[in-house]
């Protein structure tokens, strides 16, 4: 396509260059035409432009023109282009007389370009041949049959369209036949444009019938289709005319073609030519009488044919509220699409539903046969019998040419009591359907009004005083607790810590108890002897003649001395956890420097033992100061030893 | 032991209660709340921010206090407002509503940075108490965990038990020690602030001269860095700072 533009571009282009010429002409094919025949007209615009325009083809009167195509050749002969174009049209005439076609124009770049107008003329109708035997029809309707039949003897191809009568009640069946006779063989498939049928209700009856029949000699093969109308009112109908437009062979031509008659058979149809034709049929009027008044039933549905009718239910014993599906049948010739749903007559609680219809159609014998079911489903609301029917259906026979009515005998269908609670009443109504919340507008939350309790801002219990103190003395009881518990353990369970901290006190007190002697026995005899202060410097250790103690102090020294050395003693061994049998001076002095107490300590210790040692076994005599530098030596030694064990 | 315990919250909170009678805060409440029904949004504002005046708090009148901004359009004050409520009562779900709400109007949209689901479901309870519950909810549990301590100083025979539950409750206690602690200081420390005016801009320093940064509108929330005289220095995301002038805004 693109290359054929662009070709026709370097034409246009190239024929600018060149004076335009142009020239049309006009020819039929013959001049002299009987009503059965036809003629083709051709055009032929020729000339060294390349894009040719449509002629104008002014109303051809008295025909009716089919165009048959078109055709274009285009030839460069010495860089001059020429090309031409032919249009051909076929014309069938409508009434005899004489026709002039034409002035043909045609318009190009203003100028305008005409072929001579032609003359045909128009014979009537050849009447010689005779219609092959006709197609017996039983007239059913009233008025005799015409069958619309053109005979056409020694034609290779005519059509022809009858109905099976010209008269017929309002939906009443009439066949339409439309029927093609061929003696050629055709080169194409026929175009067939079946008739208006305005006023009709139409069926297609297939399959198409096909049978030789020979006419005068002439064997044709004759295609029958056939379609079923029915009027759907009174009145004069027309069926217009069909028309068949085929190609077919061009015998004439071929025989001219082959003067050897070589190729008379033409097997292959190589030098078959076509020729086309466009075939019309005459309309067809048909009377359609309207169904009698007299006798009408007041049910009547316009139901036209011969018609039989059943009902049937799928159960006889139903509970209530539970369906019944019923089922009525209408069988027989006619129009069975129309049919309409016989009326049931109204029954107290129970409910009608239509559930729909199903139709079965058939067409044997070209006859619109057939049944229509209808169904409805019954709920009876109550218990008890209920009663169908009578079902009536009406309808009209054209044959007997009256209304027959059909009767059913009542049906009876017995209604048990529900086993179930009623279902609700809305039980069928459908489900309201939800929908999302539509947000109109947001606005805020109302204001609260419920009590409130005001208080400062910023008052966080963490900052309250008696919050922390509540949080706080708790740790420290449970810190004391525990010391104490501590304690108490290490005291139940650890001798020689026990021992050790009851050291001090025992030595205390035996060291309170020497003073006491001193004071005891030195005190009744007023006697210048002091008391042993413990506060007075400490006393050197001189030891003069007259100030000894006299001989009947002798027990109360012992008894002194022996109360400092189990104070120091036992002090010691409370100290270092030792049992006190087994304390000597020499294991004394190594356990002291075991523990580590210093040599000079050590020595004092040995020195007080020693003293009270000769006090003790020695009977040697002492002074007060002797006694007192004893005490304060011993005081001094515990403390000293305190630091160390 | 038990008996001290309870005597002495209950001196606690008489001694709250005692401090709480003053003035008249409920008249102003009712006054307000009143005034907010007849659709008196200005009135009603003046009675709650009297009530917040004298200190006599509660989240109903911020909460209140928040409407009544929202109905008269003054979407920072009211964003303000819900905020605070939100701080004393943190699971109230119609602030929660109105402040989400609120937020929607307001002009600034700021990325606050979205929280895993992790640390959501880790921060439940940071999320949903206030300073006070915390506190209670510790020393509770602290007062617990030394009452066990000392009950096991008696009763050595159950001393391992008694040890297994102080430290789990010990544990629970430090975890919302730290939430408590996590809270005071966000509140003494990080403080929050909104924009109140309908808009403010955002300099480079601490005076009308410096160079104009970036313009919040109302509603918009920040942290507070610093504080100059006038000024504060504000911080919206991880690299946005500005400084901009203290009447308009206000801290939550």
């Amino acid at each position: 396509m693109r290359y054929f533009v662009s070709f026709l571009l370097v034409l246009s282009v190239v024929a600018v260059c060149y004076a335009e010429d142009m020239t049309i002409s006009a020819n039929v094919d013959r001049q002299e035409v009987t009503l059965d025949e036809q003629t083709t007209l051709t055009i032929t615009v020729s000339g060294n432009v390349s894009n040719i325009p449509q002629p104008y083809i002014p109303g051809l009167n008295g025909f009716t023109a089919y165009s048959s195509g078109r055709s274009q050749s285009i030839s460069i002969i010495n860089g001059q282009i020429s090309s031409s174009v032919t249009f051909t049209y076929i014309l069938v005439p409508n009434n005899t007389g004489d026709y002039t076609l034409g002035p043909f124009n045609i318009n190009y770049k203003g100028k305008t370009y005409s072929a001579d107008p032609i003359n045909i003329k128009v014979l009537p109708r050849n009447n010689q041949p005779s219609v092959p035997s006709q197609q017996q029809a039983q007239p059913s309707g009233p008025g005799s049959i015409d069958q619309n039949v053109q005979p056409r003897q020694g034609k290779e191809l005519f059509i022809e369209a009858y109905v099976d009568k010209l008269r017929a009640y309002v939906n009443e069946q009439i066949t339409l036949t439309f029927a093609v006779y061929q003696a050629v063989s055709l080169f194409n498939n026929p175009l067939y444009n079946p008739p208006s049928t305005t006023g009709f209700w139409t069926e297609d009856m297939p399959p198409q019938k096909k049978y030789y029949k020979i006419i005068d000699g002439t064997r044709y093969l004759v295609t029958e289709i056939k379609t079923a109308l029915f009027a759907t009112g009174p009145g004069e109908f027309t069926i217009g005319s069909a028309r068949l437009e085929a190609t077919v062979e061009d015998i004439d031509k071929v025989v001219s073609r082959n003067p050897f008659g070589a190729f008379d058979q033409d097997p292959f149809g190589m030098f078959k030519r076509g020729k086309p034709l466009a075939l019309t049929t005459e309309p067809i009027k048909i009377e359609i009488l309207p169904l009698p008044d007299q006798n009408k039933p007041a049910d009547f549905k316009g139901d036209v044919g011969d018609f039989d009718i059943s009902l049937n239910v799928d159960k006889n014993t139903v509970e209530e509220n539970q369906p019944v599906s019923l089922k009525i049948k209408i069988k027989g010739k006619g129009n069975i699409k129309t049919i309409s749903s016989p009326s049931t007559p109204e029954i107290q609680d129970v409910k009608f539903y239509e559930s729909g219809s199903s139709e079965n159609i058939s067409k044997d014998n070209y006859i619109v046969q057939g049944e229509k079911i209808f169904e409805k489903m019954i709920i009876p609301k109550k218990e008890g019998n209920i009663t169908l029917g009578p079902v009536e259906y009406t309808y009209f026979d054209p044959v007997l040419k009256d209304y027959v009515r059909k009767k059913l005998a009542p049906m009876t269908i017995n209604v048990t009591k529900s086993k179930e609670e009623p279902a609700e009443k809305n039980t069928f109504a459908p489900a309201v359907t939800q929908e999302e919340i539509q947000l109109l507008k947001r606005d805020i939350g109302y204001i609260k009004t419920s009590h409130a309790e005001f208080r400062p801002k910023n008052a966080f219990l963490y900052k309250n005083i008696i919050f922390l103190l509540i949080n706080i003395l708790p740790f420290f009881i449970l810190v004391a607790l525990y010391l104490y518990e501590l304690y108490r353990s290490r005291l139940r369970t650890d001798i020689g810590y026990a021992r050790s901290l009851r050291a001090r006190n025992a030595a205390s007190k035996r060291l309170k108890g020497a003073r006491k002697i001193v004071n005891q026995f030195l005190r009744p005899k007023g006697q210048n002897l002091s008391e042993i202060d413990t506060e007075r410097p400490y006393p050197t250790r001189v030891s003069k003649d007259a100030d000894l103690l006299p001989r009947m102090y002798k027990n109360m020294v012992k008894e002194f001395y022996t109360e400092i050395y189990k104070a120091v003693i036992e002090y010691i061994a409370d100290k270092l956890n030792i049992p006190h049998p087994s304390i000597t001076k020499d294991s004394l002095e190594y356990k002291l420097k075991e523990a580590g107490v210093s040599e000079d300590i050590i020595d004092k210790v040995k020195t007080l033992f020693d003293d009270c040692d000769m006090a003790r076994f020695a009977s040697v005599r002492f002074t007060k100061i002797d006694m007192e530098c004893t005490y304060r030596q011993a005081e001094e030694i515990i403390t000293n030893l305190e630091r160390f064990i | 032991m038990k008996k001290i315990f309870a005597s002495s919250f209950l001196i606690f909170f008489i001694f709250t209660g005692i401090s709480m009678a003053f003035d008249n805060p409920e008249d102003l409440y009712e006054k307000g709340n009143s005034s907010y029904e007849n659709g008196d949004y200005e009135k009603a504002a003046s009675f709650y921010e009297e009530l917040i005046r004298i200190d006599k708090t509660s989240p109903e009148v911020f909460y209140n206090l928040g409407n009544s901004c929202f109905k008269l359009k003054k979407i920072g004050k009211a964003i303000l407002n819900y905020e605070r409520a939100l701080r004393v009562d943190p699971r109230d779900k119609d602030t929660q509503l109105n402040l989400k709400l609120a937020r929607t109007m307001a002009v600034d949209k700021i990325n606050i940075s979205e929280r895993g689901f992790v640390l959501n479901t880790l921060l439940f309870l940071y999320d949903r108490t206030n300073i006070n519950e915390l506190s209670l909810a510790c020393s509770f549990l602290y007062l617990a965990v030394i009452l066990i301590l000392i009950f096991s100083i008696f009763f050595v025979a159950k001393r391992r038990f008694m040890f297994c539950t102080a430290a789990s409750i010990g544990t629970i206690f430090f975890i919302l020690f730290i939430f408590l602690f996590a809270k005071i200081k966000d509140e003494n420390f990080t403080k929050m602030g909104i924009v109140i005016a309908e808009k403010t801009d955002a300099r480079s320093g601490p005076k009308e001269d410096y160079l104009l940064q970036f313009t919040l509108h109302e509603g918009a929330k920040f942290s507070i860095i610093k504080d100059v005289q006038d000024w504060y220095e504000i911080e919206l995301s991880k690299d946005l700072r500005g400084w901009i002038p203290k009447i308009t805004v206000d801290i939550i």
